[in-house]
């Protein structure tokens, strides 16, 4: 920023006041006249520099107000880029966790792994008693909310399920991803429930594994350390080598 | 601005020399007996550093003010504050050999580093409007007492505000 | 380019050096310890009297247990007048049924010529099991430092991980308008004036050697940091530039001084010898960057800056460049240290207009708030990261605190009639 040479002004004014020439070049009273201009002309001068220099505090406070916004903005945008990240790592830890839990459904007898290739209305042949068109519909929205990430409305949707369709082939199924929406609500003793169901209730079903590791960990969030070890132990007996009893098997010997 | 006005002032210095020729300077109210009047003043009994620290300490003179209140979190000058320094940055350019020491305060609240920053900044904001209205850079220098000198203790909102301050001051002074 | 405000101006110096292993002194205000949070599960232990201990100038068992009990991770079990030489079997099972899990037994030994020597060991009464033993001489003087000493032995054969109660404090004690810097053992006592001033002493730092101490002084009207030799009492200006001069803070290799510096107009970090000499600017930013720690690998530096509008704790790379934002939670994040292991962040946060002490654990994001008081400032990890000094206030005084990093167990080291703050822990003895 340049500065208003105030200083060189008073510097040469007084400077003007020790140096006498011994001639004068105007007549007396044009220079008296010439005087009282050039007086004139400094008094104005000097208002103009006070003026602008005042305007330039103004304006260096300006700057200082806009840099004050400027990392207002910087910050907002470090906190926003900071909260994208986590939303993105823990989108893609659910996906990696439903991808695998869904290939593994789909190995299996409904087909639910891939809802678009069968039309709600087509009733499917595979497997055993086929569930109704209506079941089929429910509990794909069921699994569509789990899938957005509302485990609230999901737990609730295939508990609907579960009254409404006592005698559905995909009950299993659904005792398993409402004891998991459970879990992500941290109500154990409800995921416990459902668990417990596809555990005990159908042992050889391919999520019982799966399920096991589920009750265990609801059990744990109980605050029931031993039955929780007690089940991991007998989920690496049951089933040593299905990827739920090999992690098992990992905490266990941890 | 610099460019502009430079020749404009060198050449009334010269004129204005020329003038002094007469001996007297006539013009508004001024006699010839006094000294006072105009901004030139060809003989002073005192030296001019004497007459400068009776300015300083003269109670009249917006001079003899030496602290800049600032606003909550805020670390600009002021307008009500702007006519006291430039008072005091006319006076440094008008003598060089001056200099002064500008300590910048915060209040107590939070980390002890931190408010030195505060501080510094406050001090520098005032470093800042002296040099625009004339001091030289090598006169001036911005320090920060941060939370440590506080004038006031109270936990009390009056209190904060009386230690967000800057205070001017002259070498011989501290 | 040194301020002109430290040649032309004659200063008021009301500066005392004073040697600061001149133990003779009567500290005047001694600090106390007090327990005022509650410990999980202590480890049951008993110190008897060592074996000749009354030929000691001052009872090592008495201060072993003491330092035991203070770090909240043991519980003493009284034995009564028992005396355990270390070369003797104990009686496992009548220790085990007086409920101690271990047993300190030692003797004393003069060996002349103001000599004296202590042997100890360390038992397991479950398993019955010898842990390890360790010999130490020293001189009257040293006595307590031994002491401390032994307890750290038994502190790492019990729990894994080193102790620190041989490490010293660092703080600042205000009594109207007198300043002290005092160092002091790791539990605030037995505390001797390094420095005495009649301006403000602020951010005392270790060297990692612990035989120097940085701090900024206002003894010349600004802000200056200087290196104070302990030992000799000897220091020297490391950093008077033009400006304000602060928060010094020593790189792991005891090298070189990172510091914040004024000279080019806003705050901003810069590192310099520690001999003095050019500084060279690690930050760039038209914001305040401030109070720098290094990582012990000596890889980052990580700081305070307003660059986002409010305070938050930042790093960079210990040569300067790009920084990174650390703290997201909350509006006021300033005062950071790192621990030994780099896995720790604590610092000082703002929490519904409180300001607290608070830990950040730098793997998993996870944050945690220390303490539940209004006013703490400037925490400082224990050589062996278990343990945050802090200061807060107490009665309406400056005291000190100190906090394990599971918030567990919390104590006051308070001091009668002082204002005490800025504390320091220091390395443990090499």
């Amino acid at each position: 920023m340049p500065k208003p040479p105030v200083w060189l002004l008073y510097v040469l004014i007084a400077s003007a006041a020790f140096c006498r020439p011994a001639f004068a070049i105007f007549s007396d009273d044009q220079a008296r006249q010439g005087v009282a201009e050039l007086r004139q002309q400094v008094q104005t001068l000097g208002e103009r520099v006070d003026n602008l220099a005042r305007a330039q505090v103004t304006q260096s406070n300006d700057l200082e107000r806009l840099r004050e916004e400027m990392r207002r903005l910087t910050g907002r945008i470090e906190e926003l880029q900071y909260k994208l990240e986590q939303i993105e790592k823990r989108q893609r830890d659910f996906y990696l966790d439903l991808d695998a839990r869904l290939t593994a459904l789909g190995a299996g007898a409904t087909g639910s792994a891939a809802p678009a290739a069968t039309p709600p209305a087509q009733p499917t042949t595979q497997g055993a008693p086929a569930s109704s068109g209506n079941a089929k519909a429910d509990f794909d929205a069921a699994l569509g909310k789990l899938q957005s990430r509302d485990a609230k409305g999901a737990l609730a949707a295939f508990q609907d399920f579960l009254r409404q369709h006592p005698n559905d082939p995909q009950i299993p199924q659904a005792h398993f991803w409402a004891g998991t929406a459970a879990l992500q609500l941290k109500e154990y003793e409800t995921a416990r429930r459902h668990f417990a169901r596809v555990v005990f209730d159908h042992p050889k079903h391919e999520l019982a594994p799966d399920a096991m590791l589920g009750l265990a960990n609801a059990l744990q969030g109980m605050g029931d350390e031993v039955g929780s070890i007690d089940m991991l132990k007998r989920l690496v007996e049951r089933h040593p080598n299905t990827p739920a009893g090999q992690v098992a098997r990992q905490r266990l010997g941890r | 601005m610099k460019k502009l006005l430079t020749p404009a002032v060198f050449c009334l210095g010269i004129i204005l020399s020329a003038c002094s020729s007469t001996g007297t300077v006539e013009e508004g109210t001024g006699s010839v007996e006094d000294r006072n009047v105009g901004a030139v003043t060809t003989v002073t009994p005192t030296s001019p550093r004497s007459a400068a620290l009776a300015a300083l300490r003269d109670p009249n003179s917006p001079l003899s003010k030496r602290s800049i209140y600032f606003d909550f979190d805020s670390y600009v000058v002021k307008p009500e504050f702007q006519s006291l320094v430039q008072a005091h940055g006319r006076f440094l350019a008008q003598n060089p050999d001056f200099k002064v020491l500008i300590q910048g305060n915060a209040d107590e609240r939070g980390s002890r580093e931190y408010n030195l920053a505060l501080g510094q900044k406050r001090a520098e904001a005032v470093k800042n409007a002296l040099l625009t209205f004339g001091a030289r850079e090598d006169q001036v220098e911005a320090v920060s007492l941060g939370e440590e000198k506080p004038i006031c203790t109270d936990r009390t909102e009056e209190c904060y505000a009386q230690n967000r301050r800057a205070d001017i001051l002259y070498s011989g002074e501290f | 380019m040194r301020g002109f405000a430290h040649h032309l101006f004659h200063w008021r110096l009301v500066v005392t050096l004073l040697l600061a292993t001149c133990a003779a002194l009567p500290a005047r205000a001694q600090l106390t310890v007090e327990i005022t949070g509650a410990g999980g599960q202590r480890i049951p232990i008993a110190i008897p009297y060592l074996a000749g201990e009354e030929l000691l100038p001052t009872p090592i068992s008495q201060i072993v247990g003491q330092d035991l009990a203070k770090s909240g991770i043991f519980q003493l079990v009284d034995v009564g007048l028992l005396r355990l030489p270390e070369d003797q079997i104990p009686d496992y099972a009548n220790l085990a049924a007086r409920g101690a899990d271990a047993v300190l037994a030692g003797s004393a030994t003069v060996l002349g010529a103001g000599q004296y020597e202590v042997r100890v060991r360390v038992f397991d009464t479950r398993r019955q099991a010898d842990l390890g033993g360790i010999l130490y001489r020293f001189t009257p003087s040293q006595t307590r430092a031994t002491a401390h000493r032994i307890a750290d032995f038994v502190y790492e054969k019990l729990t894994g991980i080193p102790g620190y109660f041989a490490s010293r404090l660092a703080y600042v004690v205000k009594q109207g308008n007198r300043y002290e810097l005092r160092i002091s053992e790791a539990d605030g006592s037995n505390s001797v004036p390094a420095l005495i001033s009649q301006e403000p002493i602020i951010s005392p730092t270790w060297s990692p050697d612990g035989t120097k101490v940085a701090y900024v002084s206002f003894e010349a009207k600004k802000p200056i940091v200087y290196v104070h030799e302990l030992a000799t009492g000897q220091r020297r200006v490391v950093a008077n530039f033009k400006g304000s001069n602060s928060a010094p803070a020593f790189s792991p290799d005891g090298q070189s001084i990172a510091l914040a510096l004024t000279r080019d107009g806003i705050s901003q970090i810069y590192l310099v010898p520690v001999m003095g000499g050019t500084p060279v600017r690690l930050s760039r930013s038209h914001a305040i960057d401030t109070e720098p720690v290094f990582s012990p690998d000596g890889r980052h530096i990580y700081f305070t800056s307003d660059r986002g509008g409010s305070p938050q704790i930042y790093r960079m790379p210990a040569s300067g460049g790009a920084a990174e934002r650390i703290t997201f939670e909350g509006e006021y994040n300033v005062s950071p240290d790192v621990s030994s292991d780099g896995k720790l962040l604590t610092f000082v946060t703002r929490n519904q207009g409180r300001y607290q002490v608070a830990l950040l654990d730098l793997q998993t994001r996870q944050q945690l708030i220390l303490s539940d008081s209004t006013r703490d400032e400037s925490p400082s990890f224990a050589p062996n990261g278990r343990m945050i000094v802090y200061a807060s206030e107490f009665g309406g005084r400056g005291s000190l605190f100190a906090v394990s990093t599971d918030g567990k167990v919390r104590l006051r080291l308070s001091a009668e009639g002082a204002d005490v703050r800025e504390p320091a822990w220091g390395p443990l003895p090499r």
